[in-house]
């Protein structure tokens, strides 16, 4: 094997928006903590405390209920405004310490150091101990040659985390055939469910039998997916390093009430806050849409939402400008909503989008468009935050948001919710 | 460079730019080569963003230090507190500022004479959140 070209590095944070809370509560370290989703439905995410209760990840909140009273664990509602700073905050550490940064999710990162250095698990362990001291994130990196070998580091690491001192490095070829004989098939990156059980027909059971097999027959049975795998697995990186996400073909945004909404106002309001959103993310990605869709969820029956009314709308011309949306889904929800019914969800989800750069307006059907107001709406709203400036629409009682009862303070983004010493 | 775009330092904190690019008439190729950055406080203020972050004081524990009540602090986390440093410290779970003593008995010390200081011991643990670098206030 060839000295790889540059070393990746996976590096991941433990229970994330626990320890973002945890952060500016330390009062709350060694204790149990949960933190739960939209409308403190369920529970997403756990400290190693509260997970030692058995309280299992992803359940429904008031299935825990009894186990969180009785041993008092602290809740928390989802502070997405934290944790994105926190993760803003997070990347940008690491790029202080290697060549490349690539943010994967929340809270993982993948890292690249170009040239081959054996000092890199000392150097991890300086960015553990960094991250940790300086916005209390615990972290775990897995350092391989490849991005896939990475992801499989960072899986021993965490595991192991008290032998490894969260950092593992699988370019040493007797480490990573040890690591890889310890994965099956399903948890290796890039192999879902249906295809591992294709694997497994065909005696694969390991990470490190797939590491064996031999690639050309397997791209021919799968596909060039496969073969980049294996070769990842060997130690041939095949991946790209960061990979901008295509443009969507379609955008929704929607969410579950808090309580069931009955009146059309209600229900306007709503509706008009996920056509703005959905607007937002079209300009973010410098695109146009012509068709518009509104969909309301009624109460459910037996498990079941038998009430799914929703209506689409169709412009005249693709158009990226929120006021005209609303205008349409103003129209639209009238001919849906239905007196006495009440409902339990909306969302709206834009369609027949296309990309803004060049294209050609009919000069007959023109839609007016307003690209400076809508570029100052973005600027202002993303620097003083969402919803600064919105249209009239969008209402301002809320009875639709979502319920977040026990929400942090916003330490990062609102000045009144800011850290107090005394 | 890395492709994370929202890691841009200017995208993170206010600064306003004086002159957005268009013009209309005149020597726009003049006026562009002497543009400059506006001075932004930020610039003056943070060394390190992606660790700094800010707290409001209560209490007048260090008048004597010119830190009033309603002041906002800037505390950066990445520097390592030394001697006579102003610190944010977690004290019996309670966020505090004071100014940290290394030369002599370990202790907290307030810039007020109403205050005694609080010596760190075995049975306290002392727990530095973040060294204060700088303060902004309002004077009206």
């Amino acid at each position: 094997m060839d000295k790889p070209q540059a070393t990746y590095a996976l590096c991941d944070v433990n229970s994330f928006y626990v320890s973002c809370e945890r952060m500016f509560r330390p009062d709350l370290y060694g204790k149990p903590v949960i933190v739960l989703s939209n409308n403190d439905g369920c529970i997403i995410a756990l400290s190693d405390e509260a997970k030692a209760l058995g309280i299992p990840m992803a359940s429904p909140y008031h299935e825990a209920r009894s186990i969180i009273q009785k041993h008092k664990v602290t809740c928390f509602s989802s502070n997405y405004g934290l944790y994105g700073d926190i993760s803003k905050r997070f990347n940008w550490l690491l790029e202080q310490h290697c060549d490349q940064v690539a943010s994967y999710s929340v809270d993982e990162s993948f890292m690249r150091f170009e040239g081959f250095d054996d000092e890199l698990t000392q150097r991890a362990q300086v960015i553990r101990s960094e991250l940790w001291r300086c916005l209390s994130l615990p972290v775990c990196i897995g350092l391989g040659p490849t991005k896939t070998l990475a992801k499989v580091a960072n899986h021993f690491a965490k595991k192991h985390k008290t032998t490894t001192h969260g950092v593992v490095d699988l370019s040493i070829p007797k480490v990573r055939e040890w690591a890889l004989k310890q994965i099956a098939v399903p948890k290796i990156w890039g192999i879902g469910r249906q295809l591992s059980k294709k694997l497994i027909l065909q005696g694969i059971h390991t990470a490190w039998d797939l590491h064996n097999a031999d690639y050309k027959t397997l791209q021919r049975l799968f596909s060039v997916n496969m073969e980049r795998t294996i070769l990842e697995l060997r130690g041939q990186p095949c991946l790209k390093f960061s990979e901008l996400p295509e443009p969507k073909k379609s955008i929704l945004n929607s969410r579950s009430f808090g309580k069931p909404l009955n009146t059309y106002s209600d229900l306007k309001e709503a509706i008009a806050h996920h056509t703005s959103r959905c607007c937002e993310k079209l300009r973010n990605q410098s695109s146009l849409a012509s068709s518009i869709t509104v969909f309301l969820y009624g109460q459910r029956k037996e498990q079941v939402y038998h009430n799914r009314p929703s209506v689409t709308l169709q412009l005249p011309e693709p158009t990226d400008d929120t006021s005209i949306f609303l205008q349409a889904v103003e129209q639209g929800l009238r001919h849906i909503v239905k007196t006495g019914e009440s409902y339990k969800k909306a969302g709206v989800m834009l369609n027949g989008i296309v990309d803004s750069h060049g294209y050609q307006p009919d000069i007959f059907e023109a839609v007016p468009q307003r690209p400076e107001l809508m570029q100052s709406l973005d600027k202002i709203n993303r620097r003083y935050g969402q919803d600064t400036v919105k249209f009239g629409s969008l209402g301002f009682a809320k009875n639709w948001a979502m319920r977040a009862n026990s929400c942090s303070p916003h330490y990062t983004s609102r000045w009144q919710d800011i850290l107090k010493v005394s | 460079m890395s492709k994370v775009s929202i890691l841009k330092p200017s995208g993170q904190y206010s600064d306003i730019p004086l002159y957005s690019g268009k013009i209309s008439a005149g020597f726009p190729g003049v006026v562009d080569e002497h543009m400059e950055d506006t001075l932004s406080l930020d610039q003056l203020l943070i060394q390190n963003p992606a660790t700094t972050f800010f707290a409001k004081v209560e209490g007048d524990s260090m008048i004597g230090a010119g830190i009033f009540q309603n002041d906002v602090l800037i505390v950066d986390r990445s520097l390592t507190a030394k001697d006579k440093d102003v610190v944010v410290a977690m004290l019996d779970n309670e966020f505090t500022v004071k100014r940290l003593r290394t030369s002599g008995p370990l202790r907290l010390q307030a810039e007020n004479p109403a205050y005694k200081d609080i010596p760190i011991t075995g049975e306290s643990e002392l727990v530095i959140w973040g060294v204060v670098t700088g303060l902004a206030r309002s004077l009206r």
